[in-house]
């Protein structure tokens, strides 16, 4: 175990954590709504696979100093670095699908990208779970650009940016990215910005879908933290449900 | 559209009929036999589309139910 991190990979690592945490949310929400059993059979079980990778990256993150109790259960939605996506529910399964599924996708490279000895083994074993998840987005995304291209286009001229912004500012290169030059990833958000572009290009291809023209996002206006530009955050609710409030009485000590 | 499964455990078994499954396309089914038959690590899991299936008892209407499969 090292403490070399820099305070940008601690952030960057809490965010990745905390958009699992309301993928997870977000996917135990939708579980008993899914157009066919077997959705919901794969939302429970993509549930647990987000909330169980949580873990592994609070104990990851509390031994570099931040908090496992305050992580979990002690702060408030402005201390949560979840991408802007996630901040509340889908109002439809094909915004569910555009929203939650891209944004797995690209917490799945951001994932891919740690080249740090404290991973090693752990994000081998989360990209292996995160293969049904991709394989099961990508299904369904597919199956809605041709079936359903015009909401499809809505959900994604929606959330595109807001994607975009949890990967990072195009701006980061390899000359400029300071978790790339802090050797912590192994590509530049700048690559990890084409890959997805490359990925989403090709769950459209051949359908009346296009993807949107893109928004550069001035670094100033970058939120490093919370990997995003938009303001905003969860519910006080989800907050709630999701630090288990009502049961603190019988937590462990 | 529904899909029949069948697996084997080991190479060389009979592939046996363990389930179906019901999916808007092919992608998917494969992704929740998957996920739904998940029990043992199967050597082979194919799906077929009922609707490939040829009856071969005479006298019976051609299509298949999927109450006849289990």
């Amino acid at each position: 175990m090292s403490d070399d991190w820099s305070p940008e990979a601690v952030d960057f690592v809490q965010s990745l954590a905390d958009t699992k945490l309301m993928l997870s949310h977000w996917y135990a929400d939708q579980a008993f709504l899914g157009p066919n059993m077997g959705d919901n059979i794969a939302l429970f079980s993509m549930t647990q696979d987000e909330y169980g990778q949580v873990r592994q990256f609070y104990l990851q993150l509390d031994r570099q100093g931040r908090d496992e109790d305050w992580l979990r259960s002690e702060r408030d939605t402005g201390n949560f670095y979840n991408a802007a996506t996630t901040d509340g529910p889908a109002a439809d399964w094909t915004e569910f699908e555009v929203k939650f599924g891209l944004t797995d996708r690209a917490a799945l490279l951001l994932l891919d990208a740690i080249d740090h000895e404290d991973f090693t083994g752990l994000t081998d074993k989360m990209a292996e779970e995160e293969y049904s998840h991709t394989d099961f987005h990508d299904g369904w995304l597919e199956q809605l650009a041709a079936a359903n291209p015009a909401a499809f286009q809505a959900a994604l001229e929606d959330s595109l940016d807001d994607v975009l912004a949890f990967i990072g500012p195009a701006a980061y290169d390899e000359d400029t990215d300071p978790l790339y030059a802090s050797g912590f990833t192994d590509r530049s958000v700048a690559e990890l910005r084409d890959a997805f572009l490359d990925y989403l290009a090709g769950i459209v291809e051949g359908t009346d879908v296009d993807v949107p023209d893109t928004t550069e996002v001035p670094l100033e206006s970058w939120n490093e933290e919370r990997r995003r530009v938009a303001a905003g955050s969860i519910e006080p609710d989800v907050l709630e449900t999701i630090r288990g409030s009502k049961n603190t009485e019988f937590a462990a000590e | 559209m529904n899909y029949e499964v069948f697996t084997r455990i080991s190479a060389g078994d009979d592939l046996k009929h363990i389930g179906s499954v019901e999916a808007p396309a092919d992608k998917l089914a494969k992704n929740y036999a998957k996920t739904t038959y998940d029990e043992e690590d199967w050597a082979t899991m194919v799906l077929v589309r009922r609707e490939d299936l040829v009856r071969v008892d005479a006298g019976r209407d051609e299509r298949v139910e999927a109450g006849e499969l289990v």
